[in-house]
């Protein structure tokens, strides 16, 4: 190392040595830096402190939450957020459904094309509540009404669309107590005891055909080949003559028994009825069957039933017949026969197919001396995946009726039931 | 008129008390034209929505159909599905 560089290295150490104590010595500047730095450490002890309160009402939150979860997890059926009762033992369901068709109609001079609601079936809504009062007695209220836009059976050539109330309808606005070993009573708007005692069908086929013919195109008036467009309406001329329909009325239900229901009502204007009912399974096969007496005082006595009967192959038959005593004095009695062939078969792996054929007469039935024949032939495929019935029916009507020359009726429709 | 249905009695009790000695299994029947039962579009597998009102579910209710409620004239035969009943507490 030569000298130069000696001197050199050691002016640069006793530099850096220097320049080293005056900064480790104390000065003022540096204290006011501790004393901040302080202060940030309180701030910062502060801000950590507020962190770990949030921290903890995170965590409460979350306990929270997990036990409400747990809560709906245990009790799957209870959404979060609805009503609550205080009573553990209530139940209350929502169902309904949609039914919509085309129909068409020819009455031998016209040709009409109705955008309708399948009268069969009408589009309704249904709210069931129930309450466990002790171990076989239950509480419960079932309110149902339809809302039918352009109804099938009241459309006709001269009123094409805007036809119905264009609100709801009652079906049943009912209360009743179900007792298992004393039966039923039922108190409001509903079913008398002898409503569907002309209808019990297991055909698979009712939502477009059953004994009641005039749903489907009641409305269409009937043309005379000499005078034109008359003010007869298919459905008053076909009629199953069917109990005494929904009223308001009290009614009891016997618990069942061996197959058997017996069912009575009180309705005012001293209308009642009766009525037994039968259902059984032997085997493969099913039998229902219905038979109903009702009197209704200024209008008519009334007997009429059903019986339907299918098979294990899925063949099917059924048959209804009523009488009406009218209390009109010389009128005759209103009479009808009621016959179907059907069959249930597994065509297709989407639902149910079910095919039926039906003829219906009636005999005096809006008029002495009336006599009324339908034919009809129909078609309902279920799709099980989307809870629709697609069906596709064919009725033909033909009224003879004395001094008129009726031309009869066809009618198509096709539409679908959707279960919501 | 009533002599003419006394007589139609005689033979309709005799086919009940057929029928009664039949044997057979109960089988509910449903009126087609009603809203069916089994699942709904919406509704799913119950076909019906269940308004929860602080009651558990059990098999009943799950298996309860839209139907219930309903006079026996749309299920004559059988007795309703058992209503809910409260769930043990584990």
């Amino acid at each position: 190392m030569h000298r130069g560089d000696r001197i050199g290295r050691g002016l640069f150490l006793s530099a850096a040595g220097v320049l080293s104590l005056a900064l480790a010595a104390p000065s003022p500047a540096r204290a006011q830096s501790a004393e901040e730095l302080q202060q940030q450490i309180e701030i910062l002890q502060r801000r950590l402190e507020k962190v770990q309160e949030q921290l903890g009402e995170l965590q409460r939150q979350q306990r929270e939450t997990g036990e409400r979860v747990q809560r709906v997890v245990e009790r799957p059926e209870v959404p979060a957020g609805v009503a609550r009762s205080g009573n553990d033992e209530v139940q209350l369901t929502v169902s309904g459904q949609v039914n919509r068709a085309l129909l068409f109609s020819d009455d031998g001079g016209r040709r009409d094309l109705f955008f309708v609601d399948n009268d069969n079936s009408s589009t309704r809504v249904r709210l069931v509540g129930r309450v466990r009062a002790s171990g076989e007695l239950t509480v419960g209220t079932l309110f149902e009404v339809e809302f039918q836009s352009n109804p099938s059976n009241l459309v006709n050539q001269d009123n094409e669309r805007g036809v119905g109330s264009g609100d709801f309808d009652e079906r049943h606005l009912d209360l009743f107590v179900d007792h298992a070993r004393y039966g039923r009573l039922s108190l409001g708007q509903g079913d008398t005891a002898s409503n569907g005692a002309s209808e019990v069908d297991l055909s698979g086929t009712s939502v477009v055909g059953y004994s009641s013919v005039g749903d489907m195109a009641g409305g269409i008036l009937f043309v005379d080949d000499d005078t034109g467009r008359t003010a007869i309406r298919v459905g008053a001329a076909f009629s199953n003559l069917d109990g005494l329909s929904r009223d308001d009325r009290i009614r009891y239900d016997t618990p069942g028994f061996a197959g058997f229901t017996a069912s009575a009502s009180a309705i005012a204007d001293e209308r009642w009825d009766v009525a037994l009912r039968y259902s059984r399974e032997y085997g493969d096969a099913k039998l229902a069957a219905a038979v109903a007496y009702g009197d209704a005082p200024g209008a008519q006595d009334r007997i009429d039933g059903s019986v339907s009967v299918l098979f294990g192959n899925g063949v099917n038959l059924t048959a209804a017949a009523g009488r009406d005593d009218p209390d009109q004095a010389g009128r005759d009695d209103p009479t009808f026969l009621y016959a179907k062939i059907g069959y249930l078969m597994e065509m297709f792996e989407i639902g149910r197919t079910a095919l039926a054929v039906d003829v219906y007469s009636g005999r005096d039935i809006a008029a002495d001396g009336d006599d009324s024949l339908s034919i009809g032939a129909f078609a309902v495929q279920n799709l099980d995946a989307i809870a629709t019935q697609l069906y596709l029916g064919y009725r033909y009507y033909e009224l003879d009726r004395d001094g008129l020359d009726l031309d009869p009726i066809n009618a198509v429709m096709t539409g679908a039931r959707v279960k919501f | 008129m009533a002599v003419r249905r006394l007589r139609l009695l005689v033979p309709a009790l005799g086919l009940m008390a057929l029928l009664a000695g039949c044997g057979g299994q109960a089988f509910d029947y449903r009126s087609e034209r009603e809203i069916p039962p089994g699942p709904g579009l919406f509704s799913g597998e119950t076909g019906a929505l269940t308004i929860g009102l602080g009651g558990r579910s059990d098999e009943s209710r799950n298996t309860a159909g839209p139907a219930e409620g309903l006079p026996p004239a749309q299920r004559p035969a059988t007795r309703s599905p058992e209503p809910p009943r409260r769930r043990a507490p584990p």
